[in-house]
């Protein structure tokens, strides 16, 4: 595997922050899911991130009429890794449950990702999954940009 | 500074009041064990502490060696900024203490430990009790936790484990063959291995029409210890084209929707 530090878990909360152009979030969820489009970054996620997602959408307004197929193509993207929920999966998410503070089930499972492809970060919006410690996981904030960006609209 | 209070007991508290140092034990007498043995065991030592410290920003390095029984004292140097040795050694040396642990009371292989150390070790154990080294330790100041035979049975047990569920496996089919039973197989592109996908005759050939083609397969999913597909049976094939592609920026603002965090939390629960 590569680099512990070359690879994250993204939450959620970071795609639906890029989709909805959340103020305040919208340029650093940008800047993470680009650097992983990139090849900067590995990002990962348990499988269930495209369930929890296209839930959202269907809460959302469509800008235009093929929204749907672009969301189905975008969480396909060959830069989000996606891991499976077995039963090793389950069982590491047991024990996030038992032994930290993560409130529910599916926090458990981005967590418990993190353990699985050895990342050491779990990148979330969420302040109540940034708070999560285990086995030497935490949850944090996206943290912009790893290159300098351009300014193409400068004088 | 003072380290974090011990996770699993007090097997290393005592390195706080010292120097850090870790002691690998060959348990059996030197004239005994082989050039061999010795070679193997310090393979799979190094492998143990890699994987235990491989986000503590520390490495070994060998602070003395003696050859009574053979022992090898290393001692952690930083190598990453801003890293407190003391701290990062007091997790290293409690992920060994809790990975012997369950180890030893056959509870399976804790998560840091990667599976080729696994298998080394599984390896390198299967003389344990039976031959002239008895086990291996890692101790500091007195304080020893022991691997013994008891681990090699435990490993047995783990890495040959397998289960089964209904389950489905995203590749490229790459075989179709009635070799060895009626098959095909798919490299699944989540672990980049190739599952061997079974299914009845008279289905092969139009399985065998996906050659080299994206395809999903269904059915009875025969994992192994670390989660990764091994075979499927009753196998139901279907095509799986690539979607289309679509960039970061052309998603941005694409959707205008209910806020991400209180809509998750909602959704979650908790």
């Amino acid at each position: 595997m590569a680099d512990r530090s070359s690879r994250a878990v993204v939450d959620a909360s970071v795609l639906i922050a890029h989709l909805n152009r959340e103020e305040g979030r919208f340029d650093k969820s940008r800047e993470l899911l680009t650097d992983a489009e990139a090849g900067r970054l590995d990002l990962w996620a348990p499988m269930v991130i495209q369930v929890e997602v296209t839930r959202w959408s269907k809460d959302a307004d469509p800008t235009d009429p093929e929204g749907r197929a672009r969301l189905d193509a975008f969480l396909e993207s060959d830069w989000l890794h996606v891991v499976e929920v077995d039963r090793r999966m389950a069982r590491i998410a047991r024990d996030v449950v038992a032994k930290t503070s993560a409130k529910t089930g599916v926090d458990a499972l981005y967590v418990a990702t993190a353990v699985i492809v050895e990342a050491r970060t779990v990148y979330t919006w969420d302040d109540r999954l940034q708070t999560v410690s285990y086995e030497g996981i935490a949850g944090a904030e996206p943290p912009g940009a790893t290159e300098p960006q351009l300014d193409l609209e400068g004088p | 500074m003072i380290a974090p209070e011990s996770q699993v007991g007090v097997l290393y508290d005592a390195h706080r009041e010292g120097t850090a140092l870790l002691t690998f034990v060959i348990n059996g007498e030197s004239h005994e064990v082989t050039a061999e043995q010795f070679r193997t065991l310090v393979d799979v030592a190094v492998r143990i502490m890699k994987d235990a410290s491989q986000s503590e920003g520390v490495e070994f390095t060998v602070e003395s060696l003696h050859a009574s029984a053979p022992t090898i004292v290393w001692q952690p140097q930083v190598i990453g900024a801003e890293v407190d040795v003391n701290e990062a050694f007091t997790n290293v040396a409690n992920r060994i203490d809790e990975g012997v642990t369950m180890l030893e009371a056959d509870e399976g292989v804790p998560d840091w430990m990667a599976a080729a150390t696994a298998n080394a070790l599984y390896q390198a154990s299967s003389d344990f009790g039976e031959g002239s080294v008895d086990g291996v330790s890692f101790n500091t100041n007195g304080h020893a936790r022991k691997l013994t035979r008891r681990t090699y049975r435990t490993l047995d047990r783990v890495l040959h484990e397998k289960t089964d569920a209904i389950g489905s496996v995203t590749g490229t089919l790459v075989t179709a063959t009635l070799s060895n039973g009626p098959h095909v197989t798919v490299k699944d592109e989540i672990h980049d291995r190739g599952v061997l996908c079974y299914v009845a005759k008279a289905d092969l050939r139009a399985a065998g029409q996906l050659l080299g083609e994206r395809v999903t397969v269904v059915g009875k999913l025969r994992r192994d210890y670390l989660g990764r597909p091994l075979q499927v049976r009753n196998s139901r094939i279907e095509a799986t084209p690539e979607p289309s592609r679509v960039t970061v920026a052309e998603m941005a603002g694409a959707l205008t929707g209910p806020e991400s965090v209180p809509w998750l939390r909602e959704q979650r629960g908790g």
